[in-house]
């Protein structure tokens, strides 16, 4: 009995993100484009259906659905060699095709007059599947339809679906692009909101790092929307790999979540992989043993996320999740922790027990890598705030000036006041706020000033 | 007249009266060589002079008298005096007669014998003689002894024998000719013992077995001759005390002959008195040189060794009357191996039966000087051999009668020699005699032995009629039952602690190997000490052979071997030949280069034996030379087979053993009987390993074992756990047989439809679960998995139970885990309608002490990152570092496993390492407690986070805290105890991940 997980692939970025998401998902399978089994794809001991589901000719289609309010990404693949594999019908497009314009209150807006539309779909989707584990949200937070829509569906499906799991894969916008959007800050901060608040799990990719890796680590100069893609579906990839090849450990989400997040605000995590190369040929790192695999994960420059390391040194890990995968010895593993847990290479909280996990999973047979052993960490890591505090700052800078609030305005959740901004804002701060109380070691009475705090806004 | 006329008349023959007168006038007339009568007489004195030498002083003088008597008679040519030529020539006649009695018609000159001596009574004296005592009887040789003795007590044994090696025909000739010699023997007495010369001679013996004595006591030439009625005379003088009886004086040669009939193994003696347990030398004798004490103590000498033989002789005649005897009446059965022992030791009797007749002859020649201490000299070999032999009765059988099994006295007897072998094997050079008679004694004795063995573990019959083999055949045990191979066979022991024995059996092969090893050399104590380095092949390979049997796979590991069954050797003859091979390298070298076969100097051979050894040791030994070697030597021994018996041939083999020095027995047994086990055994079990893993499936059947019971096949046993721990936290009813197959098949499908019928999933509910902790509520779901027969005997039902705790706990395991992951923070903050809407009017009178709603909240929230965090850390630890990293060890393990019970043994040291690892043993019960507190707790907590925020005291969540950090620092301050001593290196990992948990305790209390 699978637990399946919908993807629901939102706005310009969670489309294209989705797309490479997919192709390495059927690459790792062996199903063509057309999503018709590879002929050399007869080890029958992955899982697909998680993510596929199979027609009536037996040719698989992901539990994906793909919605947009602008056409271009999406008709791009349509385009593509992929465009037979998914089901039409899941495919929306607004009928205008106007987009939300970078405007999260447009995306909001247009999400929730095509409501019944998406959730048509959406509801058909949950109930082809027999035990439904939850929803996968693609989406960027800086543009328009991917914060705007996902923040509504992220209300809509925790209402809906109060049970499932929903984690999110939210691309964190590139700081060194500023110019590409303005508001998003206002995006961001609503946004960010909704994930605070709805999400179980958000796994952060920051395109910022992303960028950074990519020119540091696979010496790319200009790297392209598609290399970054490339990096972002293989850390998608990785961390569902443990559900599609199970081993005797990890078969479902929630196994993987419910470690690494202790308590429900503090669900943001990084992640890190290595070896990384885009050419497979170039193994430009040279030994890979579990250990060295777990303890560069533990480097700051393996995370697809930009925190930056001066002011608080006090930051620190909950909780880690590593997945390995290749052939390894499960008593390799357990030495690796041991030393990495000695030599004290990673901070942990001073509240709690220092969880650091491994999960073991097998790698595709269909795909050579140039790599024995590779792993993917996924961190909850209290450095995450910085973040969202550079987040706070930017848009206290918009704030104070009113600065592009006209298009907010002309949406209805902000025609009567801005008191969603104030709300969200707010939110915002408290998570920076757990964050930061995380780091010490009375976080254990933290929900006392808390409940004082809030007894008093009361 | 014929013979002087060479012409035959007839009476009316004109001629007739013619011829009688010439041939009457020629014998009266013609001298053809007159007698010399001083000749006559020196030879006639010559005679008596013999008889007195040879103690026969009566006859010289009655000869002396008879001859002067003779001569007086006037008689002849009518003179009135004797003298004439007449006398003189008929006593020529007479000596020259008795010098050549065969030439001449035996009956004829008897009668003139008589003609001659009419007066004096020989008859009278002859039969006199017959009708006291047969036996003794002058003439007699040793070889009539021997066949009276055969004639009354061995055709018995000789049937034995015959029968039991029937297929032996060299043996039944042997022994039918040699019926036969005695038979001419006795054929050819029986004519002179009527009315020999040379018995009537012989036979003037004083009959001293009678109390007769010699009158002529004190006759004697020389001083020393007189040494004892000397002595006597002494004695009587200064002792007025001192009496002597009439005491028969013997001669030496009397004596000589009686000792030598005691070594014969003749028990009713004159001088030597049988009681029935040891001959006692008679005190009553004398000899006439020697003194009674020297004489007594000389013959006690002797008598200690007729003992033996006696000893011997009456341990052959028990076995085989009872073998042979009512088998009804008496329970005690003898085994093969008695026998072939009993045979063993008649044929050394025999030979030295035969040799000892030898001796006697000599005696009766009275060519050379033997006196009692020459001959004790001269048996001396024979003697120790006897020694040796008695010592190996006493060892073997003497102290085997009292154990009560067939088999314990067989092996004893066996050991028994082995081990006398041995001793005199390290004595070297000194005892290379006794070792070229006891190894053939002992390679014949263990030969039924070895017969068993070879029947056994070549065509897996196990016969073993007599029950001497040290396994039997446990009747109750089919083949086809999961306990065969533990119980099918089970080794002989005494009555009383066989029930021990084969508990111990039993319980043996769950302990590690060298446990095993151990304690099955503590039960083979009733094995033959020479088979006991070799005990285990044997029996693993007879058990893989009955269980091959029971497969019907037989005929793959016996066709194989003997595919041309006819010229199939034997074991034991393998075993013989390959002993020919090593110990007569140089008999292979003769028939090699027959050219200097005579010539070779046995030198040259031993150092060729050396160079082969040392070819072996470094390596360099050419196997083709061997083959040829062997192929030569086989020829040669099928060659020599038909012309010897096969004792001969064994001596034979042996005999270069004697003077040469050989490797030790060990060494020896070692290259030739063990090689050809151990090949066996490799074969047999080998095939059956193989057969299991191939043709049943072993491996898959094992797979599915980690599969299921250890939930390897995760994915499939997580939707099967998952729904169901669903169920019971909805509190649905999920208790009953179907349902939860259902659930299990519906999992099964995906992935292992095939299993689907195999794999049942059965619900005990026990009376004592009901109170239990909520942990134990899955503790009723017990697993079924059809195992089919042959393999069912490494996956047997004490193993499912194993596997059955495991799965149990795995399942406890597993669904905290799964209950904890499930906790959703929603439900923790959820309002409690019924409690807010009270809550709004008790707001004000909320307890104090109670902290606020969102920081119980935020308290069980870190809670249950904390139990997670355990209960992650112990199912990882169990789920990687015990079954992966075990599971790994034991497919390492099964690939080496040799044979079954190697097989049996790493499947068992593996769930029983599982088992103990997943902290189920008793020995970690303690820590199991704790750790099931945790697992408790947390369903504890799974049912209050349920229940939502509003139902939670802050008191609950402290008591709850502080129990979990009471086990979790227990726990984890014992772990890291037991690290330091390094005892138990696989709870590393986890008591690592649990002292790093409490750090933050420790440092923040």
């Amino acid at each position: 009995m699978p637990r399946e997980i919908i993807t629901l692939q939102l706005g310009q970025c969670g489309n294209q993100i989705g797309m490479e998401f997919w192709k390495q998902l059927c690459a790792e399978h062996g199903i063509s484009p057309e999503g018709i089994l590879e002929e050399y794809a007869t080890e029958g001991t992955d899982r697909k259906d998680v993510f596929f589901y199979q027609a009536d000719d037996e040719h698989y289609i992901p539990r994906a659905v793909l919605l947009d309010l602008e056409p271009r990404v999406i008709n791009g693949i349509m385009n593509s060699p992929y465009s037979n594999l998914y089901n039409p019908e899941n495919i929306y497009l607004s009928k205008h095709g106007g987009g939300a314009g970078n405007n999260w209150a447009s995306g909001y807006s247009q999400a929730e007059r095509l409501y019944d539309d998406i959730f048509d779909i959406i509801d058909r989707e949950a109930d082809g599947s027999d035990s439904l584990e939850g929803f996968v949200l693609c989406h960027s937070i800086a543009g328009g339809t991917g914060s705007g829509m996902g923040s509504f569906l992220l209300e809509r499906l925790n209402d809906r679906f109060p049970k499932k799991l929903i984690q999110t894969y939210s691309v964190f916008p590139n700081l060194d692009e500023m110019s590409d959007v303005v508001v998003q800050p206002y995006n961001s901060i609503l946004t960010l909101k909704r994930l605070t608040q709805n999400a179980d799990c958000v796994v952060v990719l920051d395109n910022t790092a992303l960028h950074r890796i990519a020119a540091e680590r696979l010496h790319i100069e200009k790297p392209s929307f598609a290399q970054i893609n490339q990096l972002v579906s293989v850390v998608m990839s990785t961390s569902t790999t443990t559900l599609r090849y199970p081993g005797y450990m990890n078969n479902d989400l929630i196994g993987l979540i419910a470690s690494l997040i202790p308590t429900p605000r503090l669900h943001y995590l990084m992640t890190g992989y290595t070896p990384l190369s885009t050419d497979p040929q170039v193994a430009s790192v040279r030994k890979t043993t579990v250990l060295d695999v777990m303890r560069r994960l533990l480097q700051p420059k393996n995370m697809m996320v930009s925190t930056p390391v001066h002011r608080q040194a006090n930051h620190c890990y909950i909780s880690i999740l590593n997945i390995i995968q290749g052939e390894v010895d499960p008593t390799q593993v357990h030495k690796s922790l041991q030393r990495i847990r000695e030599r004290k290479l990673a901070q942990f909280i001073p509240w709690g027990p220092a969880s650091i996990q491994v999960a073991l999973s097998r790698k595709s047979p269909y795909i050579q890598t140039a790599h024995r052993v590779s792993g993917l960490m996924l961190a909850n890591h209290t450095s995450i705030s910085s973040l969202f505090d550079r987040t706070l700052r930017q848009y206290d800078k918009l704030r104070k000036r009113e600065a592009f609030m006209d298009q907010f305005k002309k949406e209805a959740v902000f025609k009567d006041n801005l008191d969603e901004f104030d709300n969200s804002r707010e939110v915002l701060q408290q998570l920076v706020d757990e964050y930061g109380a995380a780091t010490r070691p009375d976080y254990l009475t933290w929900g006392t000033q808390q409940a004082s705090a809030s007894a008093e806004r009361s | 007249m014929y013979a002087i006329t060479s012409k035959m008349y007839l009476d009316h023959d004109e001629n007739f009266q013619l011829c009688v007168n010439f041939s009457t006038s020629n014998i009266k007339h013609h001298k053809f060589l007159d007698v010399d009568s001083h000749k006559v007489m020196r030879s006639v004195t010559g005679i008596c002079e013999k008889l007195k030498i040879h103690n026969e002083i009566k006859n010289a003088e009655k000869l002396e008298k008879y001859v002067d008597l003779f001569l007086q008679i006037p008689a002849f040519e009518g003179k009135d005096i004797g003298k004439t030529d007449t006398h003189y020539a008929l006593l020529a006649l007479l000596l020259n007669l008795a010098e050549s009695p065969v030439f001449a018609d035996y009956k004829e000159i008897v009668k003139e014998v008589e003609e001659t001596k009419e007066e004096f009574d020989w008859r009278a004296y002859l039969l006199e003689g017959e009708e006291i005592y047969v036996p003794s009887d002058g003439d007699t040789t040793d070889e009539e002894w021997m066949d009276e003795y055969k004639d009354t007590d061995e055709p018995s044994g000789e049937k034995t024998v015959v029968l039991k090696f029937e297929d032996d025909r060299i043996k039944e000739e042997a022994s039918a000719t040699e019926l036969f010699e005695s038979n001419l023997l006795s054929r050819d007495l029986s004519t002179p013992a009527e009315s020999g010369d040379g018995w009537l001679i012989n036979n003037v013996v004083i009959q001293y077995w009678q109390g007769m004595i010699d009158d002529s006591r004190d006759i004697g030439d020389y001083p020393s001759s007189n040494l004892s009625i000397d002595w006597e005379r002494h004695q009587e003088r200064t002792n007025p005390l001192y009496s002597v009886g009439n005491r028969p004086l013997l001669t030496e040669i009397q004596f000589m002959r009686e000792i030598i009939w005691m070594f014969s193994g003749v028990s009713s003696l004159f001088v030597f008195q049988f009681d029935g347990m040891q001959f006692k030398p008679r005190n009553d004798i004398m000899l006439s040189h020697l003194t009674t004490n020297s004489l007594q103590s000389l013959l006690d000498d002797f008598a200690k060794y007729g003992t033996y033989v006696q000893v011997l002789y009456k341990c052959v005649q028990k076995v085989i009357s009872l073998s042979f005897g009512d088998n009804s009446q008496s329970a005690e059965t003898v085994g093969q191996t008695y026998q072939a022992f009993a045979n063993a030791v008649t044929q050394f009797l025999t030979k030295m039966k035969v040799d000892m007749g030898k001796i006697e002859k000599r005696l009766i020649a009275e060519e050379e000087t033997i006196t009692m201490s020459l001959l004790y000299g001269e048996l001396k070999p024979w003697l120790r051999k006897v020694i040796a032999l008695h010592e190996v009765y006493v060892k073997g059988i003497k102290r085997g009668y009292g154990f009560p099994s067939n088999s314990q006295r067989a092996s004893k007897l066996l050991s028994a020699i082995y081990e006398i072998v041995m001793e005199y094997d390290t004595m070297g050079q000194y005892a290379g005699e006794l070792l070229g008679l006891l190894l053939p004694i002992w390679l014949q004795t263990s030969r039924p032995y070895i017969d068993i063995i070879d029947n056994w573990i070549t065509y897996g019959t196990l016969v073993d009629p007599k029950e001497e083999f040290v396994i039997t055949r446990n009747r109750e045990v089919k083949s086809l039952d999961e306990t065969f191979w533990e119980r099918a066979f089970t080794l002989h022991a005494s009555a009383s602690n066989s029930n021990a024995n084969e508990d111990s059996n039993s319980t043996q092969r769950t302990k590690n190997k060298s446990c095993v090893q151990k304690s099955r050399h503590g039960t083979a104590v009733w094995a033959p000490l020479f088979l006991q380095p070799i005990l285990l092949q044997v029996i693993l390979t007879g058990k893989s052979m009955e269980m091959l049997e029971s497969l019907g796979k037989l005929a793959d590991v016996v066709d194989r071997k003997d595919g041309l069954s006819s010229e199939q050797e034997s074991l034991y003859e393998k075993f013989v030949n390959s002993l020919q091979v090593l110990l007569c390298t140089k008999r292979v070298e003769e028939t090699v280069d027959s050219a200097q076969a005579e010539a070779t100097p046995s030198k040259f051979a031993m150092f060729s034996v050396q160079v082969e050894q040392q070819m072996k040791l470094k390596g360099v030994y050419d196997p083709l030379l061997k083959i040829n070697f062997e192929t030569i030597f086989l020829a040669w021994i099928k060659k020599s087979e038909s012309k010897h018996s096969e004792e001969d041939d064994i001596s034979r083999i042996l005999h270069p053993l004697d003077t040469e020095n050989v490797q030790p027995v060990e060494l020896i047994l070692q290259q030739c009987l063990y090689p050809l086990i151990i090949e066996r055994y490799h074969k047999v079990c080998n095939h059956l390993v193989r057969i299991l893993k191939e043709d049943y499936n072993l491996m898959e059947y094992l797979a599915a074992m980690r599969n299921f019971f250890l939930m390897e096949a995760g994915d499939t046993m997580f939707s099967f756990y998952t729904q169901l721990f669903d169920k019971i936290r909805r509190h649905e009813p999920w208790r009953d047989v179907s349902t939860v197959n259902l659930l299990l098949q519906e999992s099964l499908s995906a992935h292992f439809p095939e299993e689907v019928n195999r794999l049942t999933i059965d619900v005990v509910i026990q009376d004592g679960m009901k109170d239990g902790q909520p942990t134990n509520i899955t503790d009723c779901l017990k697993l079924h998995y059809k195992v089919p027969w042959p393999v069912d005997v490494v996956i047997n039902s004490h193993c499912l139970e194993l596997y059955n705790q495991i799965f149990s706990f795995l399942l406890q395991v597993k669904r905290v885990k799964y209950c904890l992951e499930e906790l959703r923070f929603k439900d923790l903050d959820k309002e409690n309608i019924l409690r807010s809407l009270s809550q709004q009017e008790l707001k004000t009178t909320s307890e104090p002490g109670e902290i606020p709603r969102a920081s119980r909240v935020h308290r069980m929230q870190i809670l249950r990152m904390r139990l997670i965090y355990f209960v992650n850390s112990l199912h990882n630890y169990i789920m990687t570092r015990i079954l992966h990293s075990t599971g790994l060890e034991f497919v390492c393990d099964l690939e080496k496993a040799v044979d079954l019970d190697q097989l049996i043994m790493v499947h068992n040291n593996y769930v029983r390492k599982i088992h103990e690892r997943c902290l189920l043993h008793k020995k970690v019960g303690f820590l199991k407690e704790a750790v099931m507190k945790v697992l408790n707790l947390s369903l504890h907590f799974q049912r209050k986070w349920d229940q939502g925020i509003d139902e939670v005291m802050l008191k609950t969540i402290q008591d709850m805290e502080s129990e979990f950090t009471r086990c979790i620092q227990f726990l984890a301050s014992f772990l890291s105890n037991i690290i330091k001593r390094g005892s138990f290196p696989h709870l590393e990992s986890l008591a690592f991940s649990l002292v790093t948990s409490t750090e933050y305790l420790t440092a923040f209390n």
